[in-house]
């Protein structure tokens, strides 16, 4: 994935950092607001030290795909030279460690350190989804399977923890079998398989084994998380990748991961250190200050209340539309103008436009097919679609080009001057609230009247194709503001880029069109009030220089 | 995008949760026990006597009959009584004062396995008497007691450990 700079609307459009001012978005669910307008202004803090297109809050799943793989890379390295008997463990681990000079202490130390990495960034990816609204609906099943991947890390944590069968190790195995044993799963309590130094082989070897299988299944449960998002963006940037990989590496050269003393079950262990990442409560447990039985207790209410979360967070209004946007309806396909062509397949952020073998006799091999439980009605298909042949409630391609005619009316301006809108604003409903701006009571652009505006589901529905038909019905400017960075709710910043290199794909980017002078594309954040009328004015006066001249 | 670079802040921003890491992935560390501290563990399992038993009667009448069945089916409890085990009554005194008293049921669906017995104490590190009872809880009182008392030496952070031992029917030290 290399894009050149000059041509990324996200690198172009974002140079300064804008002036601050407050703004709800009124599409997130109250319940999240607050936690929202945090979130946004910490992703734009961000932006301003990394740049939106490096912005690492905007690549938060992959760089837990990165961590991921440097955890699995340095495991199978140390599985090679791992004795798994409990006797042998203590013993082979020192090894890799000491005996092997850099290599095994610093594979060691990544696999540790690139794990409790990943505690941490998850935790992030999670907060992250949940307090911008991308969790429910059509993104539960990526929801509810990051909810069950949690325990399943956890598990891992502490069996890799217990691997290394030194004193940190043995108070872990002694805590988790407490914790277990409160399972009734195994008529003998779990605790005496740690009695004695001899007795521990067989929960030791189960632990072994799955931590080395679980991974595995670790990858499949990504699988299907990805399994509804179109191409996930799974890279982080390079230069992000490359901070990342040297910062865990100087911490292991630095600070390498050792071993404490050996276990050994006839003494108690004294002072041992914690992973505060994986078992933050275990002294908790230990200090009897919280029992095995409330570990499972509020572990399954965490449980069941995140799973459930997308179900419990109440709607949000729905939207008091400004413009002729119409979203929240079904998405449509008119099997007499589908020719089975693929493009609104390839348009769809959600995996929710399908192509099927054809049932209706037409001379086509295939029809497209909407699931309707996967659309986010983000109406992308309906302007992919070269044929008409997709519509979305009232929203349909002609619908759309109609109101640009009408757009461009003298009277739709608003204020009662019969002066012809020369440029249309497209507003994504997300990026910020048109009312603020256009309402002929409260606007702050210098010439409303010159400038018609239109509120949209996503800038991703402005095809090339739009702005094409927007020029010839006589408007001589377009502006189309979306979301920052690569923050686009329906991901379409992020398709885009994974795009730029895929020519099978034949579906239109807007980015295509960016480049053209009469073409302006400005994403900015729900802070931005200022600093986008500004610039709205600034390209409505270059136009009206432009067509003097 | 490849030709963006990241600025001295921004890589800060990046570093700043490894060396996060790096310090609470050990520390603070925790003193889980602490050095006068040492334990007692008692931990075995033990077969309990079944609760009902056949009658002399039954006993005669099944004799009769084994030597026409299968080897299988040569066993009392096929033909009178239940499988089901007695609960394992089990007292343990610290220095004379009771810290545990109750009934372990037997494993299975029908109680018919297993008592596993698993049960620690925390004590200071010197010596302590330790006594134990166990009695299989029959209803007429029928069932086998063991008993164990023993003045034992904790040393600093020692895991004692007491077993029970089918052969003998006793209670030991490990
Ligand atoms: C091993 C752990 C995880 C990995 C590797 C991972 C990776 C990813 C990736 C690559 C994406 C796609 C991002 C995009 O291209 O838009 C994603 C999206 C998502 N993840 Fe995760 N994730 C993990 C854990 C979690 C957890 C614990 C949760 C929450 C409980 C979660 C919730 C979500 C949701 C709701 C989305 C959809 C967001 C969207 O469509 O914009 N993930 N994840
Ligand atoms: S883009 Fe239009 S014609 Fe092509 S498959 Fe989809 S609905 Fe049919
Ligand atoms: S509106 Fe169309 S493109 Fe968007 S999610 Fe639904 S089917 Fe996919």
């Amino acid at each position: 994935m290399s894009i050149d700079e000059t041509k990324d609307p996200v690198a172009k459009a974002h140079r300064k950092a804008p002036p601050r001012s407050k703004q709800t978005n009124r599409l997130i669910p109250w319940a999240l607001r607050p936690g929202n307008t945090i979130l946004v202004s910490v992703q734009e803090m961000f932006n301003r030290f990394f740049t939106p297109t490096l912005n690492p809050l905007y690549y938060l799943g992959a760089i837990t795909f990165l961590l991921f793989w440097v955890v699995l890379a340095s495991g199978i390295y140390l599985f090679l030279f791992y004795d798994m008997s409990s006797h042998g463990a203590y013993e082979s681990v020192r090894h890799i460690t000491q005996d092997q000079k850099y290599y095994g202490g610093i594979m060691r130390s990544l696999h540790r350190y690139a794990s409790d990495g990943l505690v941490i960034v998850i935790l992030i990816h999670m907060a992250q989804v949940f307090f911008s609204d991308r969790f429910r609906r059509y993104r539960w099943v990526a929801w509810v399977t990051g909810v069950v991947i949690i325990p399943i890390i956890w598990f891992e944590g502490i069996s890799g923890y217990v691997l290394v069968w030194d004193q940190a190790a043995q108070v872990m195995a002694l805590i988790f079998a407490d914790i277990l044993d409160i399972l009734p799963i195994n008529s003998e309590p779990i605790p005496s398989y740690f009695l004695t130094n001899e007795s521990v082989h067989m929960l030791f070897f189960v632990l072994n084994y799955l931590h080395v299988a679980i991974p595995f299944l670790l990858l499949i449960m990504a699988w299907v998380h990805c399994m509804r998002i179109s191409m996930p963006l799974i890279n982080p940037p390079r230069q992000v990748t490359v901070v990342i990989l040297l910062s865990l590496l100087g911490l292991s050269l630095v600070k390498p991961a050792v071993s404490g003393a050996p276990a050994d079950l006839s003494t108690l262990v004294g002072q041992a250190p914690v992973d505060w990442f994986f078992v933050p409560f275990f002294p908790l447990v230990s200090g009897l200050s919280l029992s095995p039985e409330m570990v499972w207790v509020y572990g399954g209410i965490g449980f069941a209340l995140f799973t459930c979360l997308p179900w419990l967070v109440p709607e949000p209004k729905k939207h008091k539309q400004t413009g002729s946007s119409v979203t929240q309806c079904v998405v449509n396909v008119d099997l007499e103008s589908c020719k089975g062509c693929v493009l609104c397949q390839q348009a769809c952020p959600f995996e929710a436009m399908k192509v099927v073998p054809r049932t209706d006799g037409e001379p086509y091999e295939q029809q497209a097919e909407v699931v309707p439980t996967r659309c986010a009605e983000c109406g992308f298909c309906v302007n992919a679609c070269e044929f008409n042949a997709v519509s979305m409630g009232e929203w349909s391609k002609s619908a759309f080009q109609d109101h640009i005619e009408s757009l461009l009316q003298p009277e739709s301006s608003g204020n009662g001057s019969s002066a012809k809108p020369s440029v249309i604003v497209f507003v994504c409903e997300r990026s910020f609230d048109q009312e603020k701006f256009f309402n002929p009571k409260k606007t702050r652009l210098a010439h409303n009247e010159e400038i018609a505006s239109m509120t949209i589901p996503c800038i991703g529905v402005v095809s090339p194709a739009i702005v094409d038909y927007s020029i010839s019905a006589g408007a001589k400017g377009i502006i189309v503001v979306g979301c920052r960075g690569l923050d686009c709710h329906y991901r379409e910043a992020r398709r885009r880029l994974a795009f730029t290199d895929n020519s099978s794909i034949s579906y239109r980017f807007l980015v295509e069109k960016m480049d053209e002078p009469n073409v302006k594309i400005m994403l900015v954040s729900p802070f931005d009030v200022d600093s986008t009328i500004k610039e709205i004015d600034e390209f409505n006066e270059l136009i009206k220089s432009n067509n003097l001249a | 995008m490849d030709n963006e670079r990241l600025s001295l802040p921004a890589i800060l921003i990046l570093v700043a949760p490894v060396l996060l890491i790096g310090f609470f992935s050990t520390s603070p560390a925790y003193e889980y026990n602490k050095p006068d501290d040492s334990m007692l563990i008692v931990s075995f399992k033990k077969s309990t006597m079944r609760l009902t038993l056949c009658t002399q009667e039954e006993l005669k009448k099944f004799k009769a009959v084994a030597k026409s069945r299968r080897k299988h089916m040569q066993r009392a409890s096929r033909v009178c009584g239940s499988r089901e085990r007695a609960p394992l009554a089990l007292t343990i005194w610290l220095d004379g004062k009771k810290v545990t008293d109750k009934h372990i049921f037997p494993s299975g669906l029908r109680n018919d396995g297993l008592v596993f017995v698993y049960d620690r104490f925390k004590l200071p590190k010197g010596n302590h008497k330790v006594k134990i009872n166990i009695s299989d809880h029959r209803k007429d009182g029928s069932g086998e007691a063991v008993s164990f008392s023993e003045n034992i030496k904790f040393a600093e952070r020692e895991v004692v450990v007491v077993e029970y031992d089918k052969g003998s029917n006793k209670l030991f030290v490990y």
